[in-house]
């Protein structure tokens, strides 16, 4: 079905109201990414979210918007605490699917040498690749439930990290109110042999190289600077998560009949967010989305101790410390000013990045007057960029911008388009290694299946939604 | 005669299912998970577990059918090879999933499949066949 499209200006189109929508929508992109997205089924699916009970302002789509189920990737709702939903399919299975930035006091040139060894290192040391895990890390039960309670924290109090590290996490590295005993025991068994692990497909480890700085003074404050060595982890909350949002579905879908809700796809089952089945559903994904930070804390930890093993320095001459940690898939409660009056919002982000302005006091004291970080991986083969969030974020789009580059090739296009190619030595010809469980994730994950995230981020810039920092060039890849 | 075709999506993947009996349907909707999982032909089973699930209609069951497929290799490591249906109705599902363990002497899967999705999803009997789409998240 063709949807309605009003552009706005050069980076905003309105999808005007009609039918049972609540609102409209509102998609941030260039006019050649609405041609492609004229092509699949995303703007309707910013449509259907328009239609859920309570949502408050736009259904709103970020520039690196795609075809997702139920949300589009990309897709930012807000919901009112007393008439507003809380919908699974808002969140994803990958619960608080995210990615976070090392940044270290070395040279990449410097480096140069002990690249290779230190890309086997962190295939080695990070579990990577479905199924894998570490022999000499195992966790019982009792300790899985502190993990969902306590998230990035539980790691660090186990000698995973430093309290610094938690100061640069989104939420400290702990959402408040998490429930392990709204987590199912199938959820646990999955989670168990999972925390410390990359995964597949889409997850990954990069080394990478500040290629340029676009604004000297937020770089500065964010410890960046050109020929700087920093480290990219992005992975989620495994099985566990996956496992979450599959049980939770099922409740929803019984709640969404219950409360009279109509859906216009079943993946946007919801319930009241005053609705017991609400509450419990956002205590259970906050269990799951600390368990997501431990992840990437375990993971961090053995990054750290890679580049201790194949360069022979310790902490103090490293100094990988954490930039920081933002969310992908989640939704949490947040104040936000709607036509001049303060209100309380649970704010959905499917595929999307919170981005408070400078001033706002959730972030993190050292980022207080540029803003908070936004951490936007591209391919492997291209760049990555660091942006801070804007005031223009927090009035247009209740602090959220985009997060990644979003697939334009689907996984048979991209393998059909990798046949015959031997795709880690046209990368190693660039500059990057890469180190991969399976050769499927590499054809699946080539560079030519993503847009350009600098076109993304650009509109992103130009939009007012986030502000582009520095640019990262890849110099090795970890993959699943 | 149950069979499958792989849909396209731009970031997971989706299968359309045919059989002449709900058994069928189930049975080849398995075969395409599973076709997603690995491009490798199938193998010899060498391990079985018998899987019980249950559903308010032939939708929910599906969804559940293919995830504890999913659940079954995280937990046991059971790359799913061959599926048999024993009982199906539109709320019940007896079975046995047939498969090799990953035992790291086997090669792993070549996509991790998170889940069955309710998006689109579509369970229909039409002209004496049935006939279900789904898409997976990966």
């Amino acid at each position: 079905m063709s949807v309605k499209l009003q552009r706005i200006d050069d980076c905003r189109w309105r999808i005007p109201r009609e039918g049972a929508m609540r609102t409209d929508g509102l998609v941030f992109a260039s006019e050649t990414m609405i041609h492609a997205l004229q092509q699949e089924q995303a703007l309707d699916q910013v449509r259907n979210v328009a239609t859920l009970p309570g949502i408050v302002g736009p259904s709103l789509a970020m520039p690196d918007i795609h075809w997702g189920y139920g949300f589009p990737i990309g897709g930012v709702a807000a919901f009112d605490p007393e008439d507003g939903v809380v919908s699974p399919g808002g969140v994803g299975y990958d619960i608080n699917c995210g990615v976070r930035l090392l940044r270290s006091a070395l040279d990449a040139k410097e480096i140069a040498p002990h690249l290779a060894r230190l890309a086997d290192a962190l295939f080695r040391n990070v579990p990577s690749g479905v199924g894998s895990h570490r022999k000499d890390f195992k966790l019982m039960v009792a300790e899985e439930r502190r993990v969902l309670e306590q998230g990035a924290r539980w790691a660090v109090t186990h000698g995973y990290g430093s309290a610094a590290d938690l100061d640069h996490i989104e939420e400290g590295g702990t959402i408040a109110g998490a429930d392990p005993e709204l987590v199912s025991d199938r959820a646990l068994e999955r989670g168990r042999a999972q925390l410390g692990t990359l995964g597949s497909g889409n997850h990954f480890l990069e080394i990478q190289r500040v290629e340029k700085i676009f604004d000297e003074t937020a770089a500065a404050a964010l410890g960046l600077f050109v020929g700087q060595l920093t480290v990219s982890i992005h992975t989620g909350s495994r099985g566990l998560g996956y496992q979450v949002c599959d049980d939770w579905l099922r409740t929803m879908l019984r709640a969404s009949r219950n409360y009279g809700i109509e859906l216009p796809d079943k993946q946007l089952c919801c319930a009241p967010l005053t609705s017991p089945e609400g509450k419990d559903y956002l205590a259970a994904m906050a269990a799951a989305a600390n368990f997501a930070f431990a992840n990437r804390q375990l993971i961090t930890a053995w990054v750290r101790q890679s580049f201790e093993q194949v360069l022979g320095k310790g902490e103090g001459e490293l100094r990988l410390s954490v930039v920081y940690d933002v969310c992908h898939n989640i939704a949490k409660w947040e104040e936000h000013t709607v036509a001049g009056r303060q209100r309380r919002l649970c704010v959905h982000r499917k595929g999307a990045t919170r981005a408070f302005p400078p001033g706002h006091p959730l972030t993190p004291a050292a980022y207080r007057t540029v803003g908070q970080p936004v951490l936007i991986p591209g391919d492997m083969g291209r760049y990555s960029f660091v942006l801070v969030g804007t005031p223009g974020a927090m009035a247009e789009t209740f602090g959220s911008t985009c997060h990644g580059a979003g697939r334009v090739l689907s996984r048979h296009a991209a393998k059909r388009l990798a046949r015959g190619r031997n795709i880690e030595a046209e990368l190693q010809a660039t500059g990057i290694l890469v180190r991969a469980a399976g050769r499927a994730t590499v054809a699946e994950e080539i560079p030519e299946a993503y847009k350009d995230v600098a076109e993304v981020v650009d509109i992103v810039a130009r939009a007012g939604i986030g502000r582009i920092v520095a640019r990262l060039r890849p110099l090795a890849v970890v993959k699943g | 005669m149950g069979t499958f075709r792989l849909l396209e999506h731009t970031t997971d993947m989706g299968i359309e299912a045919t059989g002449e009996s709900p058994a069928q349907l189930f049975t080849a909707a398995a075969e395409g998970l599973r076709a997603v999982l690995s491009d490798l032909p199938p193998r010899p089973c060498s391990d079985w577990r018998e899987v019980a699930v249950a559903g308010e209609d032939f939708e929910e069951l599906l969804i559940n059918w293919l995830n504890i497929i999913l659940y079954r290799l995280e937990v046991d490591g059971l790359f799913p090879e061959q599926f048999r249906i024993e009982a199906i109705s539109p709320t019940h599902l007896t079975g046995r999933i047939g498969g090799v363990l990953l035992d790291g002497t086997i090669p792993p899967p070549d996509r991790e499949v998170k889940a069955a999705t309710w998006h689109q999803l579509e369970v229909v009997q039409q002209g004496g066949r049935w006939r279900a789409r789904l898409y997976l998240d990966l």
